[in-house]
């Protein structure tokens, strides 16, 4: 009867250890069977301050590093989208292969962030007497105050980035035009010579 | 001593009760999760036929129902806000002992294209045009020296557009954005309405 009861007490501890398998199985599983990997590579990164997006998870990268994996997995069946939460101030960064559905257990490591060194767009203004003046480059507008004579975007422009200077909005009064060097290809340097004459 | 089959099955009840009790304890739990970039109101999601209604700035949300444990949630949207688009990330799965917490909503504001017209582009190839960075070559005109183009890139509501030349075309033609068609904001709508001369 005793080596019975043993007998039966094993039997209880075996089920009991099943069924805490399956429990926790219950409980989330391994997350190696239902989550991959999502990094991908960088080149140009000279600067501090670049953070990424996936959509569900953020990850912050240190200068000069050419490599980056999120600390949050995708799960199978799910998207993602990696796209620029923060850029180094000296820097724009742009990405490719950052969208797609994770549709295998392969971990996904073709994400491309490229960044390039940026630099200020601006000029000169002649005859600008009254308020209201915007420029426009895109969707980065500038307000110079009355009497300006020069203006700076506020936003910075990658070298290779084309720009284009509008007028988007005229000052009271006056009529202003952009007269030369309108635009053209960011370089290694700032940009100050697009001419805004008004009238 | 003996122990009856039924003593044995209700032990093995018991300890599973105990061991999915240490799960958490629920039979059922919350679906919910993270929102960034809601910025207006409007947005409805749903889960079968339950619904939550997050408001302008939230950063989580919770369904009202609650789901059975090892029962399946399948979020998804059913209005959009105003003037913003969102997209859900772990949007389905199978409810585990714990709250779900890891559908996220990614709203952003909408885009619009930037688009117009060109006349008089009669000989010239491959003008380049400019929003910002964002370029499109417009190869030629057609028998009337007329062509459309529309920039690859859209551009956020309420937020401005300016158009340049950037590379005259080839074959000695000059080209110019008619103003004030070149610059505005974008309400809401397609922009078609760019004019480009040639002569």
């Amino acid at each position: 009867m005793k080596s019975t009861a043993h007998g039966l007490g094993r039997t209880l501890r075996l089920a009991a250890a099943c069924a805490l398998v399956a429990a926790l199985a219950g409980c989330g599983g391994s997350a190696n069977t239902t989550s991959v990997n999502l990094s991908g590579n960088i080149t140009g990164l000279t600067d501090a301050g670049l953070s990424l997006s996936s959509g569900v998870s953020r990850v912050f990268i240190n200068a000069n590093s050419t490599s980056f994996t999120f600390p949050s997995r995708v799960l199978i069946g799910s998207a993602y989208q990696v796209v620029v939460a923060t850029l180094p101030p000296t820097l724009i960064c742009t990405i490719a292969n950052g969208t797609g559905v994770s549709t295998s257990n392969s971990d996904i490591n073709t994400v491309q962030v490229t960044c390039v060194p940026r630099n200020s767009l601006g000029g000169t203004i002649t005859g600008l007497s009254t308020a209201g003046l915007v420029l426009a480059n895109g969707s980065d507008t500038v307000s110079p105050a009355a009497g300006a004579q020069s203006f700076v975007f506020p936003g910075l422009i990658g070298q290779g980035f084309s720009y284009g200077v509008t007028v988007l909005a005229q000052p009271a009064g006056k009529a202003c035009a952009v007269l030369a060097n309108n635009s053209g290809i960011m370089g290694a340097t700032n940009i100050n010579n697009v001419q805004v004459s008004c009238q | 001593m003996t122990l009856s089959s039924t003593t044995i099955r209700r032990t093995a009840v018991l300890a599973l009760t105990v061991l999915l009790a240490g799960c958490g304890g629920f039979t059922a739990v919350d679906i919910g999760g993270t929102v960034s970039g809601l910025a207006s109101p409007g947005l409805v999601l749903r889960n079968g036929t339950d619904s939550v209604s997050p408001a302008a700035g939230a950063t989580t949300f919770v369904f009202p129902v609650q789901v059975e444990i090892r029962a399946p949630y399948a979020v998804t949207i059913g209005t959009q806000p105003a003037r913003q688009t969102c997209q859900l990330f772990n949007s389905n799965g199978i409810a585990g002992a714990t709250p779900v917490t890891i559908v996220a909503v990614l709203c952003a504001t909408n885009t619009f294209n930037v688009g117009g017209t060109v006349t008089g582009l009669t000989t010239g190839t491959n003008l380049v045009l400019t929003n910002g960075s964002d370029q499109v070559t417009i190869a030629a005109g057609d028998a009337s020296g007329n062509a459309t183009f529309v920039f690859p890139t859209k551009v956020a509501d309420a937020t401005a557009f300016g158009v340049e030349v950037l590379q005259q075309p080839a074959g000695g033609q000059r080209c110019s954005v008619v103003r004030p068609t070149g610059s505005a904001i974008i309400n809401n709508v397609d922009v078609s309405t760019v004019k480009i001369t040639c002569i």
